[in-house]
């Protein structure tokens, strides 16, 4: 079994080292980057941007672009909540709180060094982590039936609904709305057109890039423009000293590995993972630590551990999204809408049918947080300038971007059009808000869900106690119930609204 | 007493219009049992639980509007001119090719912002437009109509 995982990744990595894949993963991180670390502009965004780069190369090219993509996204967005105190996702929430404070410090560059480094320790035991229990949670999935199925997908809502900010009525709210734009198009089952307005060219359905790019990167514009600018700060100049200490290396070890190991677990986890694991990290290693009151004032472990569980997280997360098909945050969905466009169906069968490719993923990955280490600390000064960018100057390009994006992924204005239109909406949404995180989780699933509900109650013979009476469905749906438990409990919402509140804000 | 446009509100009524006309629009597909589901079934019942929590969150906003932080003023610029950017690009990019789409996404875009100059302006367009057609006619050959000739 161990000697298959070898030489299942020695397969993957004579793919994913071939000359050619090699300079995507490279492009790949270096455009997530340099787009990522941009204000206002968050790792979502940046991989629906870039997304469209990756449409004309073959499968296994465009995947793994994709990953290098992926990996700079989120790198990028650690450096901006950094130097900038400016989270572009929830997951990097806590990074802000040490590493802006190392950075006012004069340490940005050692803040830096350590999120790179152990984003790369956890990378590569993640990668480690799905070669093992990839196959083996793929050939568990070969068992569910579409009542497992339902049950993990409604449970992945949910925890994404317990986690996004505002209140979970509305983000329970924006989940369904989300199955319902989901369901757009024509029903697989009777072949009706559903809530097309009568538009020929909605039949297919609405296109996952074009809802992420109008709710995400055009909402999210209006919204940076709506603000009042030049209230930030950015430590900019004081970025020098970039090597971390002996002393820091000896001190961010421990929490590295522990961070990894909270992260990798929670990852699995479809629905948020990846911000309960940097969430958990944090509060454990100012747990064990000594020295707790360090925390908050610019402590290297407070970098370290969350960075590292987030990575950890980001990596295990492609188990689920790759084995079963079910994307756990909004992210993978984008990565797994990436798939589906090149034609391969993501579940079981994947491993079996693609190996050259899952495995070429797999090895790619760890590729791409190599590169990342590599790229980034030489680096690290030219994304500070580019941080520099004024947003007036930034935005019509992210505007042309995406419009160009949403056009070629089928060359139709509709498309174009509808973008404009969820661009609105989003805004809307935002200032209202509603987290958007469920809304797009839900549109991912919703037509999976639909279908699985379908088939288990022609399975059951319409009777809805199947949910509970099979026992693997049952234990989701359960963790989905205590989510929304610990929510209601008034202690347990108070830390998270604690803890988000810089991202609402 | 003065009505308080409150974030709650604002939410409570986006579910009411988007549940309920997902509702209303689907309420002409056949609804099945939930042992033979037929393609309204699905639309309808989330339609109208959206709209439940609508009307909760609306009445929520009503009774308690120190629940929930004000709206705040909408500026319509920035979001008129951004989705109208797009819009135009869809409009022009089939008709008169990638170049003037891009170029006039960048002038009207480029209102929602502060700041415009004409030489500005004039920048942005040519920088972007020719990063537009290098990058995407050129690196990545998809095959657009790029001048309007």
């Amino acid at each position: 079994m161990v000697s298959d995982v070898f030489a299942n990744l020695a397969t993957g990595f004579s793919v994913a080292f071939s000359p050619v894949n090699l300079l995507y993963c490279l492009l790949g991180v270096t455009l997530g980057t340099a787009i990522g670390v941009l204000p206002g502009v968050g790792p979502l965004v940046t991989i629906a941007v870039l997304l469209p780069l990756t449409f004309g190369l073959p499968p296994e090219a465009s995947l793994i672009m994709l990953a290098g993509i992926y990996y700079g996204a989120a790198y990028g967005g650690s450096t901006t909540a950094i130097l900038v105190n400016l989270p572009g996702e929830s997951s990097s929430v806590v990074t802000c709180i040490d590493g802006y404070q190392m950075a006012r410090q004069g340490r940005a560059g050692a803040a830096l060094a350590i999120a790179a480094i152990a984003s790369f320790a956890a990378g590569c035991v993640g990668t480690v982590l799905i070669a093992l229990f990839g196959p083996l949670l793929g050939g568990l999935a070969l068992e569910f039936r579409s009542p497992e199925y339902f049950s993990l997908m409604l449970m992945a809502m949910v925890l994404t609904a317990a986690l996004a900010h505002g209140s979970l009525l509305t983000s329970i709210g924006m989940a369904m709305l989300g199955v319902i734009f989901g369901l757009v198009g024509t029903d697989v089952t009777t072949g009706v057109e559903r809530l097309t307005f009568g538009l020929s060219g909605l039949g297919d359905g609405l296109e996952f890039v074009v809802v992420a790019m109008g709710l995400f990167a055009l909402a999210e514009i209006v919204a940076n423009l709506d603000r009042p600018e030049g209230a930030r700060e950015v430590f900019t100049s004081e970025v020098t000293g970039l090597m971390p200490t002996r002393r820091d290396l000896r001190t961010a070890f421990g929490p590295i590995l522990r961070g990894t190991a909270i992260g990798s677990f929670f990852g699995i986890l479809p629905g948020a993972g990846q911000t309960i694991s940097s969430f958990a990290a944090y509060l454990f290693e100012k747990r064990v630590s000594r020295t707790p009151e360090r925390f908050g004032e610019g402590a290297i472990e407070g970098v370290a551990a969350p960075e590292a569980a987030n990575n950890a997280a980001a990596q295990t997360a492609f188990i689920p999204t790759l084995t079963l098909g079910v994307p756990g945050s909004a992210t993978m969905a984008l990565v797994l809408g990436a798939l589906m466009i090149q034609g391969i169906a993501p579940g079981p069968q994947v491993i079996v049918q693609h190996p050259t490719l899952f495995w070429g993923l797999i090895a790619s990955m760890w590729i791409g947080n190599l590169i990342l280490v590599l790229l980034n600390l030489p680096l690290i000064g030219l994304w500070v300038r580019i941080l520099r960018v004024p947003y007036h100057v930034l935005y019509p390009a992210i505007l042309v971007f995406s419009s160009i994006g949403v056009y070629s992924v089928a060359s139709s204005t509709l498309d174009v059009l509808v973008a404009a239109v969820f661009g609105v909406l989003g805004y809307l949404f935002a200032r209202a808000g509603c987290a958007p995180a469920p809304f797009i989780l839900g549109f991912v699933l919703g037509p999976m869900i639909e279908e699985n509900f379908r088939r288990s109650m022609i399975l059951s013979r319409g009777d809805p106690m199947i949910f509970l009476v099979n026992p693997i469905s049952a234990t989701f749906l359960l963790i989905a119930a205590l989510a929304i438990l610990a929510m209601i409990v008034p202690s347990f919402r108070r830390r998270k609204d604690e803890a988000l509140q810089e991202e609402a804000a | 007493m003065r009505l308080t446009v409150t974030r709650d509100l604002l939410a409570g009524l986006l579910f009411l219009g988007l549940g309920g006309g997902a509702a209303l629009m689907s309420s002409s597909y056949r609804f099945g049992t939930i042992l033979r589901m037929g393609p309204g079934f699905f639309p309808v019942t989330l339609g109208l639980m959206v709209a439940l929590i609508g009307l909760v969150v609306t009445a929520r906003a009503i009774v308690a509007p120190d629940g929930s932080p004000p709206v705040g003023t909408i500026r319509l610029r920035p979001v008129l001119l951004v989705s109208a950017s797009v819009v135009v690009f869809a409009l022009l990019v089939e008709r008169l090719g990638l170049a003037a789409a891009v170029a006039a996404l960048v002038v009207v875009g480029s209102l929602a912002g502060p700041g415009l100059t004409v030489r500005g302006a004039v920048a942005k367009v040519v920088v972007l437009v020719a990063i537009a057609v290098a990058i995407f006619v050129y690196g990545l050959a998809i095959p657009f109509k790029v001048w309007p000739w």
